[in-house]
């Protein structure tokens, strides 16, 4: 598991608490409690807290006392137990709070340590209702779950997130230069859903599903355009708010092909090759584009695959030439896929809108072909051997 | 914006104690100006709410309806004046704000389509200050910074914050395998500084850096390791928040021999290799992290080293060859670099305890040069290949 809870959350539960006003008896047992945990005599002080817990069994601070005193102790468990009912009696205690977080923490530590990964999963889910901001909580969740094949919940990736509250989320995810500017306008046309962006940035950022935009508009029905692959990360987002992604892919060939132009208009902005690229000759753009780009878009494809192949997520793949052929076509196939309703007429309605947008389409020269009178053989054979580490893999439709 | 729903008439609904001449008149006026609004007679509607303004010119409804019926006509410029100051009147009114953060951003919009950047950074910086959380009004502010090449500033991310509250933040942006791992941890036994961790997520997700985690540890002083490029997106965050970079780089041979050996023992899960590397001969594997890997290595360098030429940042470019050969100078430098005032024998002190720490440093081989020797000529070849692309930057740092 990644140590990442903050500093903070341990260092305030290390604090135990002088008794305040109550029972005279139970404040006379909580001052020897205390003195004896002073002079560092932890067992005498845990008896002493057990006295005070066998007369009033929820006195927060005997079962606060005692879940740090368990904490700092190594006994984790022991701790969560002590803090969880110590946090019912006080909910906005703060030290009760970063207490039973440290504790969780290090005990979901030591269960997974003992290779008790459901428990250490549970344990977190925990955490990450307490507190969803928790970096540790998050980052190692997912890990367990990965490790557990088991998908994320949407209590695991967003807490504060009512389960009866999320809208739809229709996210194309997609190829650059694959027509998915001209989908997602015709998807947005045919639904009147919000379109939205899922990513920190953009230009040389990749785009990762950034979710504290997705909580932003969970209750809403929205329509995105990304270029993500299936990390496990984004993965577990999806399945967390029940996407089932449209996988949008282009032929290699003329990938490279359009990437070049569309570099050339200036979207080399968007890359690390700005400061280069007018340096490269024609060929040279080609080939910088096989070289550093065509790795990312071997690695989107394969990630989907293997995901869908899993059974991870529920993709429909597509491709920009089956789109080319039959736009309405493809329109309603998605339709069917997300469960919207939406007849053929609609579909070539929302798709004769799309087509008169210039300004969303972006459009080229959406012609299929281009890239294999444009490269060389040797830039071919580059693709095909980059392509080759994936063994087993049918790149078929993206043309190799 | 709607008419139907942007228009107001609260005065109705809470009738203001204005004792100016005419005040009487405002409720008739009000109701009129709407009324023509929602009769599509816009310019009706604002002489209305005009003669609203020339009687009290601090009627908040009065404000906001004519800036509703400039938004609506498209001019935001004109809009903005007036929902400025009736947010300014009535500053706990949450339509106020939403309806400037909206003209703001269309604003923005209208000017970056005009190329006027420097008046679209104005807007989205104005818009940020009220909506940090907004993701469009977030995304084009990115945008105009990087055009205008202005640097971002904290209230461009963190309003919330000053840069007089900030802590000192030091980032290793780091090459993996470059003895990060270890620099970190000599860090923070030299600080004591907790390790923040900044990236939303790990394993294949790109470690860019993910701002509420950046917000949360803000006024703390933290360490953090991270394998992030120099995107513009990053860049403008570091700047903000006045994090100067240590930039740690490798000879790319010796990167290849050791991310093998990395990948070997288990850490291929976090790529998208998984269950085809353990099918891969050695010589395979390297070819595989050659033709894959290496670009983003490369990126990963020139980023940095564009960054720093045009002043973006203050970065301090270490190597692993230079650490392993000095760890206590090196350390120093970063000090120094950093503004720690810490002497030559903390440093060593430091070294010596992050060196017994073999859990938290990782260390593999921790020597040079294994790579020239391990890959073949041909393999070499290839990077060189890869990096033509970059050839206006020395690449002596890498080994190239």
């Amino acid at each position: 598991m990644t140590e990442a809870a903050p500093r903070h959350h341990a260092e305030n539960a290390g604090r135990q608490v002088k008794p305040d006003a109550g029972d005279a008896w139970i404040q006379t047992l909580h001052r020897r409690a205390y003195k004896f945990s002073e002079r560092g005599e932890f067992g005498e002080a845990v008896e002493v807290y057990r006295q005070i817990l066998a007369l009033d069994p929820d006195q927060k601070d005997a079962l606060k006392n005692l879940g740090i005193i368990s904490y700092y102790g190594g006994n984790n468990e022991q701790a969560t137990i002590f803090l969880e009912k110590a946090a019912l009696a006080s909910p906005e205690d703060g030290v009760i709070k970063d207490a039973l977080k440290a504790a969780y923490f290090a005990c979901a530590k030591e269960q997974n340590s003992n290779g008790s990964g459901d428990q250490a999963i549970a344990t977190l889910r925990k955490l990450r209702r307490l507190d969803p901001e928790h970096t540790g909580a998050r980052v190692n969740l997912g890990d367990l779950l990965i490790q557990a094949g088991r998908a994320a919940t949407l209590g695991d990736i967003a807490p504060m997130v009512a389960p009866d509250r999320i809208g739809k989320h229709l996210l194309v995810a997609c190829m650059p230069k694959s027509g998915s500017t001209f989908l997602t306008e015709s998807l947005v046309k045919l639904t009147g859903w919000q379109r939205c962006f899922f990513s920190f940035a953009y230009r040389q950022n990749e785009q990762e599903l950034y979710l504290p935009d997705l909580i932003a508009v969970a209750g809403e029905n929205t329509v995105t355009q990304q270029h993500c692959r299936a990390t496990a990360a984004n993965i577990q987002i999806i399945q967390a708010f029940g996407m089932r992604p449209v996988v949008l892919v282009r032929r290699l060939y003329d990938v490279v092909v359009s990437l070049a132009d569309f570099y050339d208009n200036g979207a080399v902005a968007n890359s690390f090759l700005e400061n280069h690229w007018m340096l490269l000759d024609g060929p040279e753009r080609y080939d910088a584009i096989i070289d550093h780009v065509i790795p990312w878009y071997l690695a989107f494809f394969a990630s989907w695959i293997e995901a869908a192949e899993a059974d991870r997520v529920d993709c429909l793949l597509l491709t920009i030439e089956q789109m080319i052929a039959d736009k309405p076509g493809i329109l309603k196939a998605i339709c069917d896929h997300q469960g919207i309703e939406a007849s053929l007429s609609d579909c070539r309605a929302a798709v004769m809108v799309a087509e008169k947008d210039e300004n969303a389409i972006r459009k080229n020269k959406g012609v299929a072909g281009r890239g294999d009178r444009a490269l060389s053989e040797a830039q071919k054979a580059r693709i095909a051997r980059l392509a080759g580490y994936y063994r087993g893999l049918d790149f078929s439709l993206i043309g190799l | 914006m709607s008419v139907d729903t942007t228009l107001r008439d609260r005065a109705s609904e809470d009738p203001p104690r204005n004792t100016a001449a005419g005040a009487e008149q405002i409720p008739a006026l009000l109701a009129a100006g709407i009324g023509l609004a929602r009769d599509g007679k816009p310019a009706a509607a604002a002489n209305a709410f005009n003669q609203i303004l020339s009687i009290d010119g601090d009627n908040v409804d009065a404000l906001n309806n004519l800036g509703v019926l400039y938004a609506l006509g498209g001019k935001f410029t004109e809009a903005i004046p007036c929902f400025e100051k009736a947010l300014a009147l009535a500053p706990e009114d949450a339509e106020l704000r939403r309806n400037l953060v909206e003209a703001y951003y269309y604003d923005g919009l209208n000017r970056m389509d005009a190329h006027d950047y420097a008046g679209a950074l104005a807007d989205y910086r104005k818009l940020i200050g009220l909506d940090p959380a907004h993701a469009g009004g977030r995304v084009n502010l990115g945008d105009m910074l990087a055009v205008t090449e202005v640097k971002a500033e904290i209230g461009d991310f963190a309003p919330q914050l000053s840069a007089a509250s900030l802590g000192t933040h030091v980032l290793v942006a780091c090459m993996p395998k470059s003895g990060s791992s270890f620099l970190t941890t000599a860090l923070r036994a030299l600080t004591g500084w907790p390790q923040n961790f900044l990236s939303f997520a790990y394993r294949q997700n790109e470690q860019e850096i993910y701002l509420p985690g950046l917000v949360a540890m803000a006024t703390e002083n933290t360490i953090t390791q991270q394998h992030c490029r120099a995107t513009d997106a990053n860049i403008q965050l570091l700047q903000a928040f006045g994090i100067r970079p240590i930039v740690l780089v490798r000879n790319l041979f010796d990167i290849v021999v050791s991310l093998k050996e990395f990948y070997d023992i288990g850490a291929v899960r976090n790529t998208f290799f998984v269950g085809r590397w353990e099918r891969l001969e050695t010589p395979r594997r390297f070819d595989l992290i050659v033709d894959h890997v290496v670009p983003w290595y490369l990126a990963f360098f020139a980023s940095w080293i564009d960054a720093a030429c045009a002043d973006r940042l203050d970065c301090l470019l270490v190597t692993y060859e230079q650490m392993i050969a000095d760890k206590p100078g090196t350390l120093k430098a970063i000090c120094d670099h950093q503004g720690f005032d810490e002497s030559a024998e903390a440093c060593a002190e430091a070294v010596g305890s992050a060196e017994g720490d073999r859990v938290r440093t990782r260390k593999n081989k921790g020597v040079a040069g294994r790579g020239a020797d391990a890959l073949s000529a041909e393999q070499k070849a290839r990077i060189a290949r890869l990096a033509a692309c970059y050839h206006d930057i020395d690449l002596s740092p890498i080994g190239l």
